[in-house]
């Protein structure tokens, strides 16, 4: 408990001491602009053609003029097209909107920038960053952080605080990142929920809920690169939750550890891998679960129908092996 | 180049190729052992709620004799196909006690009044925890033991395995798994404990 200063704020359970909003915020939807995916596919191609003279460039020298040229074009037009379209705005609305609709406590993650100072932005490099997520990034960086076996930074965009259907309190951090795919393979355009588009937004979960019961071990199970068996830390009995999880004691007894990491427990983390790709921290009496979805629609206004379900489907996945881990 | 030194080249490789195709056949043939194991700690835990369950049976069904004698000589059966680590003995006592071990639960969860029933919910739950552990175990085995055949059955695994003797193993197909156990379900039960507490 002492690790993850787990704390119940009035009525609200909320894990490392995060403090709880006394309300919810809520945000319009705003008027925007959309851009057509076509458009936005092509800033996507020769944003990734410029990577690639970028990269020619070590060898031929003249490419580099051409590669930061198609870089520079393609970075400016996708911020515009971000302004056009309100995406900040709208994800913020979204999120509201779900909060409202769950009776969930939400406040957004509020990004970094620079410190100003009597309304003129100060000289100094410093950045303000949401407390939240300065305490997120501390005790999770391994998970949140981009490694071979997780290609997603994660940088939340919006926190809530709530309990599922059957009173189980948690702590919800969720991010939106537009997905591009008009290269990629047909396995990428479709999703779960059975629509296809070349568009599409990644929706990232990090969520932490309390087990009812101390396991006294604190371990980390990050993804694997490709599935592959990197045979580092600990090795589990099955051979495909090794493949799937790096898993590395912070603290505890081994013996502990095998208690947690029970068959039950590797079998539905296998299967949580498979849909979710998630990764885990567990600390003591507290479980992290960081994992994302597809929603192939090109249109944000349109993710609020499938996000309940989303995050329905993914809680009752994270919950569901509680019993085996703690109470 | 010296034909010697593409000689030794070809026998470095191919030297390489079998030390690491038999290290793979070693390890998943460990991991095997090591998922029966995992199984076969399940089961145990499986036996030590037996007793519990027999105290709650005695309690909720004074007149119920046969089914409790019934259930002694299953777990007699399977605690000694355990010590023995004989698998195919093993699937088969604990599908005897699994099918005894529901069919008890089913008959207190029907005939139980007042504290038998709450110590029932208790042990139901224990039991399902435990049932699900036996399930996953049992995936766990046979999904290391589809790795481990796979090796055997592939180039070169197949030959390196038939000179160090290894064989492949026998998976649980339904027709010999352990069945889990068809124990009251949670409304069932619920419905046991409003009439308790109405009664």
């Amino acid at each position: 408990m002492d690790h993850d200063l787990a704390h119940r704020s009035g009525a609200i359970w909320s894990p490392l001491g995060l403090v709880v909003p006394p309300a919810s915020e809520t945000y319009a939807k705003p008027n925007r602009r959309r851009v057509p995916g076509v458009f936005k596919n092509l800033v996507g191609m020769v944003l990734l053609v410029g990577l690639v003279l970028l990269v020619l460039g070590i060898v031929i020298a003249p490419l580099l003029f051409w590669g930061f040229g198609m870089v520079f074009v393609a970075g400016f037009t996708m911020v515009a097209i971000s302004m056009l379209e309100r995406s900040e705005q709208m994800t913020l609305w979204l999120f509201s909107e779900l909060a409202r609709d769950k009776r969930w406590r939400f406040r957004r993650a509020i990004p970094p920038e620079p410190e100003s100072t009597g309304g003129k932005k100060a000289r100094q490099t410093w950045r303000q960053v949401d407390p939240a997520t300065i305490a997120l990034h501390a005790q999770l960086e391994p998970l949140m952080r981009v490694h071979p076996g997780y290609l997603f930074p994660f940088e939340p965009q919006g926190y809530f605080w709530g309990e599922t259907r059957d009173g189980m309190p948690f702590f919800l951090s969720l991010s939106l990142i537009e997905i591009q795919a008009a290269m990629a393979s047909e396995s990428i355009r479709q999703d779960q929920h059975g629509n296809r588009s070349a568009n599409g937004h990644m929706v990232q979960m990090l969520m932490a809920y309390p087990l009812g019961a101390d396991t006294g071990v604190e371990a980390f199970l990050r993804s694997e690169f490709l599935n592959r068996n990197s045979r580092r830390g600990y090795q589990a009995e099955s051979i495909d939750f090794n493949r799937r999880f790096e898993l590395r004691m912070i603290a505890g007894e081994e013996l502990d550890l095998v208690r947690a990491i029970s068959p039950a427990t590797q079998t539905a983390m296998i299967d949580l891998a498979d849909r979710y790709q998630v990764q885990f921290l567990l600390r003591r009496d507290v479980i992290w679960v960081m994992g994302h979805d597809r929603i192939m629609q090109p249109d944000l206004s349109t993710l609020g129908d499938l996000m309940p379900k989303i995050l329905r489907d993914f809680s009752v996945g994270v919950s569901d092996f509680r019993k085996y881990l703690g109470g | 180049m010296d034909p010697i030194i593409w000689i030794v080249l070809i026998g470095a490789v191919a030297g390489g190729a079998y030390v690491a195709s038999l290290n793979a056949i070693t390890r998943k043939e460990a991991q095997v052992d090591a998922a029966w194991s995992g199984i076969e700690v399940q089961l145990a835990r499986r036996h030590d709620l037996v007793p519990a369950l027999v105290t709650t049976a005695q309690a909720a069904l004074s007149h119920e004799k046969s089914l409790l004698a019934e259930l002694a000589a299953a777990q007699d059966a399977a605690r000694m196909a355990l010590q023995r680590h004989d698998k195919a003995e093993i699937l088969d006592s604990e599908a005897a006690l699994g099918a005894v071990i529901g069919r008890l639960v089913r008959q207190i969860a029907t005939g139980a009044q007042g504290v038998a029933v709450q110590n029932l919910a208790l042990l139901q739950r224990q039991i399902e925890v435990t049932e699900d552990q036996i399930a996953a175990a049992r995936r766990i085995y046979n999904s290391n033991a589809a790795a481990y055949n796979g090796r055997l059955a592939g180039f070169p695994g197949k030959f390196i395995a038939e000179w160090h003797g290894h064989q492949p193993v026998e998976l649980w197909t339904s027709g010999k798994s352990i069945t889990a156990l068809d124990v009251t379900s949670a409304d069932h039960l619920a419905k046991g404990l409003d009439g308790s507490r109405q009664s």
